[in-house]
């Protein structure tokens, strides 16, 4: 069994005195683990950073074994995010929920692919916070579509109107109307309209958004697994809000 | 094991179990331990059993020493309006072997990491805060490794010393003495283009 392919660095833990353990996220075969040889050594180390773009090479001699991998730099990109504190944080919070949410060795190149994207977006200093955080907010929704747990937010649960929707159900994950939502307002979580389509989004609909998405990937994603949301996240949440 | 001695045996599967040996190196260690037993043995085994009964982790700072508080903060000769801080007592030995900084240390004991799970409150980084609001501390050096769990750690550590009221600063990343730019990756030749100064 071997494959070769473009892949992301979502962990790495040592194993043994100059060897790892390493997490990828491949674009056509998805999260793999792998040991590296040496992957604590000098020479590897720098390579080996959540968030940089590898070319990986995996394997193993029967599909059930750990595998091995050899890991080929392409894009370094976590080097670029360390003077960043706030798109660090946004880094390891999203390598973190992908390393404990996505199912290992299944294919998942949309999300490969957005992440991508989002990682582009991080590292790129003409783009400011408010838009990388956006599209933070749409990557999280788009990985609970991904995994079977999509927010419906297209028309109100309750009346099926679509215009006007301000509030997300968090029994549903569905919509829901101004109108239908008032009586329950208190329990509804607020909806920003960047979440629906293309608009305008200040600091308090941003933090809206990750209200939403944290409720859903801590419900769906990581609570059945007993873990919490990154903690990562609470910090950039902490830095977004203080600048 | 091969000796056919059950205290020979203890031994090297003692030693094997250090970084750098594994059975084989414990084995041919041992063998020359036992060989030079009133040459390397007696006295090793005799600094083994004094350093096992008097080390202790200082309680200012986090470094080891017999001592406590450590020789380096209980130092007179170092400056106590600076304090280095680092990940790990092998980092706090490293620099101070270069000699070039002659403040004190906070040893914090590991990085922030969402992948192990490692929060704030498993860190040494509360008693780090209190050092630097005790008024004779004007400068925090983050000596954080250049990873991303280090650095995500040096920002949380500049946050929580904002209330400290102290100047925070970092090492340089960049090109290491006798590094050549050629064999160096993009993120260090990145980072230090970022970092660079007047010449």
């Amino acid at each position: 069994m071997d494959w070769s392919d473009d892949a992301i660095i979502l962990g790495t833990r040592k194993y043994g005195e100059a060897d790892a353990l390493v997490d990828v996220l491949a674009h056509r075969e998805g999260r793999y683990c792998g040991f590296v040889r040496g992957g604590m050594g000098r020479r590897q180390r720098g390579i080996l950073q959540v968030g940089n773009g590898v070319q990986a090479s995996w394997r193993a001699r029967v599909e059930a074994n750990l595998g091995s991998m050899t890991l080929e730099l392409k894009v370094a990109r976590a080097a670029q995010l360390f003077a960043r504190p706030a798109r660090l944080a946004a880094l390891s919070s999203t390598a973190a929920l992908l390393l404990a949410a996505l199912p290992e060795r299944q294919p998942q190149a949309k999300v490969y692919e957005a992440f991508v994207e989002l990682l582009h977006m991080l590292t790129d200093d003409q783009i400011d916070d408010q838009e990388w955080a956006i599209a933070l907010v749409r990557f999280e929704a788009g990985l609970l579509a991904e995994l079977g747990f999509g927010l419906d937010l297209s028309a109100c649960a309750a009346t099926g109107e679509v215009a006007n929707l301000i509030y997300v159900s968090p029994r549903s994950g569905r919509a829901v109307g101004a109108e239908a939502g008032r009586p329950y307002k208190e329990k509804l979580l607020s909806l920003p309209a960047f979440m629906i389509g293309p608009a305008a989004a200040d600091r308090e609909d941003i933090r809206a958004g990750f209200a939403i998405t944290g409720y859903f990937l801590e419900r769906h994603l990581l609570g059945p697994l007993g873990r919490p949301l990154p903690d990562a996240r609470a910090r950039m949440l902490g830095y977004l809000a203080d600048h | 094991m091969a000796s056919h001695n059950v205290e020979i045996d203890r031994l090297i599967q003692a030693l094997a179990r250090l970084p750098g040996l594994g059975p084989r190196s414990a084995r041919r260690a041992v063998l020359h331990l036992i060989r030079k037993r009133e040459r390397l043995l007696k006295p090793l085994s005799e600094a083994l059993r004094e350093v096992g009964e008097r080390i202790r982790d200082c309680e200012v700072c986090g470094n080891l020493d017999t001592v406590n508080p450590c020789l380096i903060c209980s130092d007179p000769r170092r400056d106590r309006s600076l304090v280095c801080v680092v990940e790990q007592v092998a980092d706090l030995w490293a620099l101070d072997r270069a000699e070039g900084y002659k403040g004190l240390y906070h040893v914090l004991g590991g990085t922030l990491s969402a992948l192990d799970g490692v929060m704030p409150e498993d860190l040494n980084i509360s008693a780090l805060v209190e050092r630097a609001k005790s008024g004779e501390v004007k400068e925090v050096i983050l000596a954080t490794n250049a990873t991303v769990n280090g650095q995500t750690t040096a920002h949380y550590i500049a946050e929580r010393l904002k209330e400290a009221g102290v100047l925070v600063t970092g090492i340089a990343h960049g090109v290491p003495v006798g590094g050549e730019l050629d064999y160096l990756d993009e993120g260090t030749l990145r980072a230090a283009l970022k970092a660079r100064k007047p010449v």
